[in-house]
């Protein structure tokens, strides 16, 4: 077991605390204390959390690619001399967990100007993208590459919502993973399934091609939230890459919250 | 079985098509209802509810008659121009409100359920004003129970026909959905014709009839909402396909 704590810049205080709890007990993680407090660089959200070594990876990989999360700084702490958390002080920060050059601290914002050109192309060639994606994801660069990814993502997977799926009635979150997210992902891809725990991707064309360590589906996650964030009366529903192939999961596989 | 004094022997053929019509109708009054939970101002709800509940009343009207020309008794028959433009408004103030219930807000069963009621109802109260609108030397006699299975038939599949309609998307939604629905119109339709025993009256045949429009204006009037029926979903469609073309990425 390890101890981590975080220190999280948010731009937004409302549901931060939940919505991050949520992220680290879906990691295997328990939150041992936390903190919150405004700083000059917006919210600054300090969490000392403690589970599996080995999830780490996995954790911090979500919390880089969480929409509320701007930049974040992991550090180990020695549990029994853990002092109380006060103010984050970079004093206390020690190594980081992760070598910098494998696991960028902080997420970039996507890169606007590379995706308009492409969202073109990919409207043209629906449902056969998956070719044009990956070249533009490998063309970008590793720091941009998650936030532009999924961004391409959301903006594809609102325009599939509004040409095929905006006739009929609103339906709840669970109707809408059936009878929208679903259906359109198999579309996209013909090995998707819908289980109990969620949508299950067996083919995802962005595993197994280096250019990711852990959940690496960003622009399949971003299409998802696209799908369903376009009606509009389900708020901004969280999706999340629970397991990925290329972290030795069977399948890629999405969960749905409210 | 019971033991109609004068036997009413449908004609498979128009019997077959009054289905078809009840399928058309109900697919283009679907598909006009399916865009009420997106319509962006309460004008455009209203013209949608208005113009969907048109099209379903239309088309219950138009497969109830259909069937009536297909129901061959020894007997003369014509229909009060009253009554039967009544039926008519019934089923389509009916479709209107089920519509309206069940294209408003986030779906639930219980919308569903209640907009399947008042479109069970309707259909049943348009076919049960239609048939007090017959004018013949006989009176209609009606098995209680069986009119209530009508009721049932029609009040279910309408629910199930919403529900595809509003939960589903692609093929199920457009076609299932029809389909189901013209198992409502035609189910509730030709059960309640099985309830119904015509009872020969000693009136004159000529004067029985003489207040009423025969099939022949009856025919000219279902053709006329046919093709109406058939000319809004020519339409509906197109403009769906351009629509579905301009939305930008």
């Amino acid at each position: 077991m390890a101890d981590i704590e975080f220190r999280i810049v948010s731009d937004r205080r409302e549901g931060l605390l939940l919505e991050l709890g949520r992220l680290i007990i879906a990691s295997g993680f328990t939150l041992q204390r936390q903190r919150m407090a405004r700083g000059n660089e917006g919210v600054v959200l300090t969490m000392l959390v403690r589970g599996p070594e080995q999830n780490l990876l996995h954790l911090e990989d979500r919390l880089g690619s969480h929409p509320l999360v701007q930049s974040f700084e992991a550090a180990a702490v020695d549990g029994a001399a853990s002092p109380p958390l006060a103010a984050p002080e970079p004093a206390r920060v020690r190594a980081p967990v992760e070598p910098v050059a494998e696991a960028p601290a902080a997420t970039a914002a996507p890169d606007l100007s590379r995706v308009e050109p492409l969202l073109a192309s990919l409207a043209r060639e629906y449902p056969d993208i998956f070719n044009r994606v990956l070249a533009f994801e490998h063309a970008l660069p590793q720091a941009l590459r998650e936030a532009t990814s999924r961004y391409a993502g959301t903006r594809i997977g609102a325009w599939i919502y509004k040409r095929d799926y905006a006739l009929g009635a609103r339906l709840s979150l669970a109707d809408s993973v059936k009878h929208i997210a679903f259906p359109a992902m198999r579309h996209l891809l013909r090995g998707t399934e819908l289980g109990d725990d969620g949508l299950r991707v067996r083919n995802s064309p962005f595993t197994g091609n280096g250019l990711h360590r852990n959940s690496s589906c960003h622009f399949l996650r971003g299409c998802l939230e696209g799908l369903l964030n376009e009606p509009g009366h389900l708020g901004r529903p969280r999706i999340l890459e629970t397991s990925c192939r290329n972290s030795g999961g069977d399948v890629c596989l999405f969960t749905f919250a409210a | 079985m019971h033991d109609h004094s004068i036997q009413c022997i449908h004609d498979p053929l128009l019997a077959a098509l009054s289905y078809l019509v009840a399928v058309l109708g109900s697919y283009t009054a679907l598909q006009l209802a399916i865009g009420i939970p997106a319509a962006t101002s309460a004008r455009d709800r209203t013209h949608a509810v208005i113009a969907a509940g048109a099209a379903m009343g239309g088309a219950i009207w138009a497969m109830h008659f259909i069937a009536m020309l297909a129901c061959q008794m020894d007997l003369q028959v014509s229909y009060d121009v009253a009554l039967t433009a009544l039926s008519a408004l019934f089923g389509m103030a009916s479709c209107m409100a089920g519509l309206a219930i069940a294209g408003s807000g986030v779906f639930t069963l219980s919308k569903i359920g209640l907009g399947g009621a008042c479109m069970g109802l309707g259909v049943a109260g348009m076919h049960y004003t239609g048939m007090a609108a017959m004018r013949m030397a006989a009176t209609i006699h009606y098995d209680f129970g069986i009119v209530c299975a009508s009721v049932v038939i029609a009040v279910v599949a309408s629910a199930a026909a919403l529900w595809l309609a509003f939960n589903m998307r692609g093929a199920a939604q457009m076609f299932g959905s029809a389909l189901v629905m013209g198992v409502a119109v035609c189910g509730m339709h030709y059960v309640g014709m099985f309830a119904a025993s015509f009872e020969p009256t000693s009136e004159n045949a000529a004067s029985a009839i003489a207040d009423g429009v025969g099939g022949a204006y009856l025919g000219a009037t279902i053709f006329g909402v046919t093709t109406l029926l058939l000319a809004t979903v020519l339409v509906t469609s197109l403009l769906r396909q351009q629509r579905r073309a301009l939305v930008r990425i």
